[in-house]
């Protein structure tokens, strides 16, 4: 006859393993509770130093563990454990009785009958001993909830992309003397400092070859990389981005003419526009050579209603009765950017200056882009540290604080991230890339921490 | 310490009883098997039913076939206690007088007390210590009763007026509660056959001795039970109070007084006979539950809101059963 004990020994294992998956669930089931709150609330607060899903899932794992653990060291009452294995087995409290009789040898008649009984059944444990099903619910919902947490968290736009708008930077002057700033913090892009700005979410496709050093200090600055947007749809685009589109694609391709689609969006826009507009852009559609319709491009793109047909944005470009006087101008590649006295560039601060030539917007592909850096001192009356040098590209979106047209040089400019983003949204820029835009803003106005 | 011989014999008497009270009596197995549970516990049976069902006829069967010396006492509001105990009766002997003692017709193996509730409590207390010591005082005298002893009592469920319910201290000494209930038409046929055909009725005479009886009751009494199963039977008690935590909310909503630890006792030695008679080794979950309303039927007592609505407690024990799992 099979003593109780090598009985029951397989049974007693099985039950240790539920006893640990039983408080392992409900520890799954807390923990993974607990880490859904933390995420909301920590997106909620935006923590941004909180990594919620990779905390969550550790927190997870180690409640699992732990709870397992515990479990499994948990005393087991044996007569108790028996009687539902009996029940699990259908022997009839055959196995609970057995471990009662013990080594009674008053007994032994019956316990020899008793064993007689259980001898044509196989003892199982999985069948004795079903994990509850509680234990699965609950271990299926903590689970659950703890993926949850990771997905929901990943999914959700990132805290410190989605800080909230600051307000124009004040005091942002078009520096004069980036050059030879530049050249005297010798910075390279090989710098830690354009290592740093590039893991803050600036996407380098080419270094900012005349970024600023802004307090001296070389690593208390960031270069400003140019970002790889996305295409702007062409449905969003206004004649005259159109148009520069157009130039651009013809100027650089030396076999290309005019696109179906392109001919399409021309095409609406001359039914839209009025007559002498219209006629223009219907012989331009109908330039059949690359030199023809690059000229007639052109010449569309100098007449002044085009700018009338540009949508919704301002188009105002600041006029020289703003009292303005010229000043000290950092040209780009091309020469086409011309700034106002107090440091303005020649076309409103969204517009490009340069014909579709944004150094930071309007270079979506390609090799490495040149952003040209337009500096100059900041006046001694704005701040207390000193002489302050801001950056700014011809494209940055800068506006005078100040509407008053007799406002002097060198009155502190702002940045406008109300039309940053406006610029940034019409590109359909990912969220995460609005962050870099803002922070590269940021950056160039305040000169870096 | 039981021999497998004599747990052979033992099992082997009580078959062959069983068999032969079943072969007089037309159904009422249930009843049958309350009563020779009773038989193997030292315990008595409180059976419940209208007159003409075959009550009398079933313990004089299992008198006879056992060779049990048997007696019926008919309760009536006039019985005196001395009527059932015995009294003492001047006799005279070599010409001197003296007090002899005449026992009463408890004095039996087998006591059927019929309509038990129809005698004053004063009378029905006369039962308390025969049916709990085994004795029976007269005056300054005890005298034992002879073993086996059972004393099996019946209730006329219909016929209240004119009748003392039986006291709770009363009602906790019996065992089992058994309902008597009408035959159904087979077995109405059948009785109608049995007892106009032929010789009638013949009481069944069986080689089982009152040793065996004995023997089967040591045997019964050493069937083992499980810890677990002993903490369910205690589980099980403690739910048919109020105050327990264990309780469903019925207990807790009609029931004044629970089941006493002398049902604990009465449930566990029940379970063993039962399983002793089904020719088991062990207590078995089936034992408890056969035997679980039998036992705690007669010993919940209900409170005022209970009795006003009319609760019922065979209701109330299926509650009880349900809120309270075998293995937990």
């Amino acid at each position: 006859m099979t003593s109780i004990d090598t009985l029951s020994r397989p049974l007693v294992h099985r039950a240790r393993t539920l006893a640990g998956l039983a408080v392992c669930a409900v520890a799954v089931a807390i923990a993974s509770s607990i880490g859904l709150a933390l995420g909301i609330v920590a997106h909620i607060l935006s923590w941004p130093v909180l990594d919620v899903p990779g905390v969550s899932l550790v927190l997870v794992i180690v409640a699992a563990a732990t709870g397992y653990g515990v479990g499994r060291t948990r005393p087991i009452a044996t007569s108790a454990l028996l009687l539902r294995a009996d029940v699990g087995l259908g022997t009839e409290a055959r196995l609970s009785t057995l471990h009662a009789i013990g080594d009674r040898h008053d007994l032994q008649p019956y316990a020899v009958r008793i064993a007689a009984g259980l001898s044509a059944r196989p003892l199982t444990p999985h069948i004795a001993l079903p994990i509850p099903r509680k234990v699965i619910a609950l271990l299926a919902a903590g689970i659950t909830i703890a993926l949850a947490t990771v997905v929901l968290m990943a999914a959700l736009p990132d805290p410190r992309a989605q800080a909230p708008y600051p307000g124009p930077v004040p005091g942002a002057l078009l520096p004069t003397d980036v050059p030879s700033r530049r050249a005297s913090a010798g910075l390279s892009p090989t710098d830690p400092a354009h290592a740093q700005a590039s893991s803050d979410g600036l996407a380098a496709k080419a270094p900012a070859s005349t970024a600023p050093a802004a307090s001296g200090s070389a690593s208390e600055e960031s270069d400003v990389d140019v970002v790889d947007l996305p295409t702007r749809p062409q449905s969003t685009l206004s004649l005259e981005e159109t148009l520069q589109q157009i130039e651009g694609h013809v100027a650089a391709d030396q076999e290309s003419t005019l696109s179906d689609s392109e001919l399409a969006a021309l095409r609406s826009f001359a039914d839209a526009a009025p007559s002498p507009l219209a006629e223009a852009l219907r012989e331009l559609m109908a330039a059949s050579k690359r030199a023809e319709t690059l000229a007639r491009v052109r010449a569309v793109l100098a007449r002044p209603d085009v700018a009338a047909q540009t949508g919704t944005r301002s188009r105002e470009a600041p006029s020289a009765d703003s009292g303005l006087e010229p000043v000290a101008v950092a040209a780009g590649p091309e020469g086409e950017s011309a700034l106002t006295p107090a440091g303005l560039p020649a076309s409103t601060p969204e517009e490009p200056s340069g014909h579709g030539k944004y150094p930071f917007f309007d270079e979506p592909t390609g090799g490495p882009a040149e952003i040209t850096l337009i500096g100059s001192t900041l006046p001694s009356a704005i701040g207390t540290a000193g002489e302050y040098s801001y950056y700014v590209t011809k494209s940055v979106p800068v506006e005078p604080p100040v509407a008053d047209p007799s406002t002097p040089a060198g009155t502190p400019l702002s940045l406008s991230f109300e039309r940053a983003t406006s610029i940034a949204a019409s590109r359909a820029l990912p969220s995460d890339v609005l962050g870099a835009v803002r922070a590269y803003f940021t950056q160039i106005t305040e000169g870096g921490p | 310490m039981i021999t497998e011989a004599e747990l052979q014999r033992a099992s082997r008497a009580m078959s062959t009883l069983q068999t032969a009270v079943g072969e007089v009596i037309v159904g009422h197995d249930d009843v049958i098997r309350a009563t020779l549970i009773a038989l193997l516990c030292r315990g008595n049976v409180l059976l419940e039913g209208v007159p003409g069902l075959g009550k009398t006829l079933l313990v004089r069967a299992l008198a006879h076939a056992t060779g049990l010396r048997f007696s019926r006492i008919q309760f009536t509001p006039d019985l005196m206690p001395a009527d059932i105990v015995g009294t003492d009766i001047i006799s005279e002997a070599d010409g001197r007088r003296q007090f002899q003692f005449s026992p009463g017709p408890i004095f039996a193996n087998v006591v059927l007390a019929d309509e038990v509730n129809r005698a004053t409590p004063k009378t029905q207390s006369a039962l308390l210590e025969a049916m709990e010591e085994r004795t029976v005082t007269v005056g300054t005298h005890t005298y034992a009763l002879e073993e086996p002893y059972v004393v099996l009592a019946t209730e006329n469920p219909i016929e209240m007026e004119g009748t003392y319910p039986l006291p709770e201290a009363q009602l906790d000494r019996f065992m089992l509660k058994a309902v008597v209930t009408f035959p159904d038409l087979d077995q109405l046929v059948e009785i109608v056959t049995r007892t106009t055909e032929g010789e009638g009725i013949r009481l069944p005479r069986t080689d089982v001795t009152a040793q065996d009886i004995l023997l089967a009751r040591e045997v019964a009494r050493q069937i083992p039970i499980a810890d677990a199963v002993r903490t369910y039977i205690g589980r099980l008690v403690s739910a048919t109070h109020p105050s327990s935590l264990l309780s469903p909310t019925s207990v807790r909503d009609f029931i004044s007084y629970g089941a006493s630890p002398r049902a604990a006792i009465a449930l566990t030695l029940a379970a063993k006979a039962n399983a002793f008679l089904d020719g088991q080794a062990h207590v078995r979950p089936i034992d408890i539950e056969r035997l679980f309303r039998p036992v705690f039927a007669h010993r919940l007592i209900l409170n005022f809101r209970g009795e006003s609505e009319g609760a019922s407690v065979d209701s109330i024990l299926g509650d009880v059963w349900k809120k309270v799992p075998l293995a937990s």
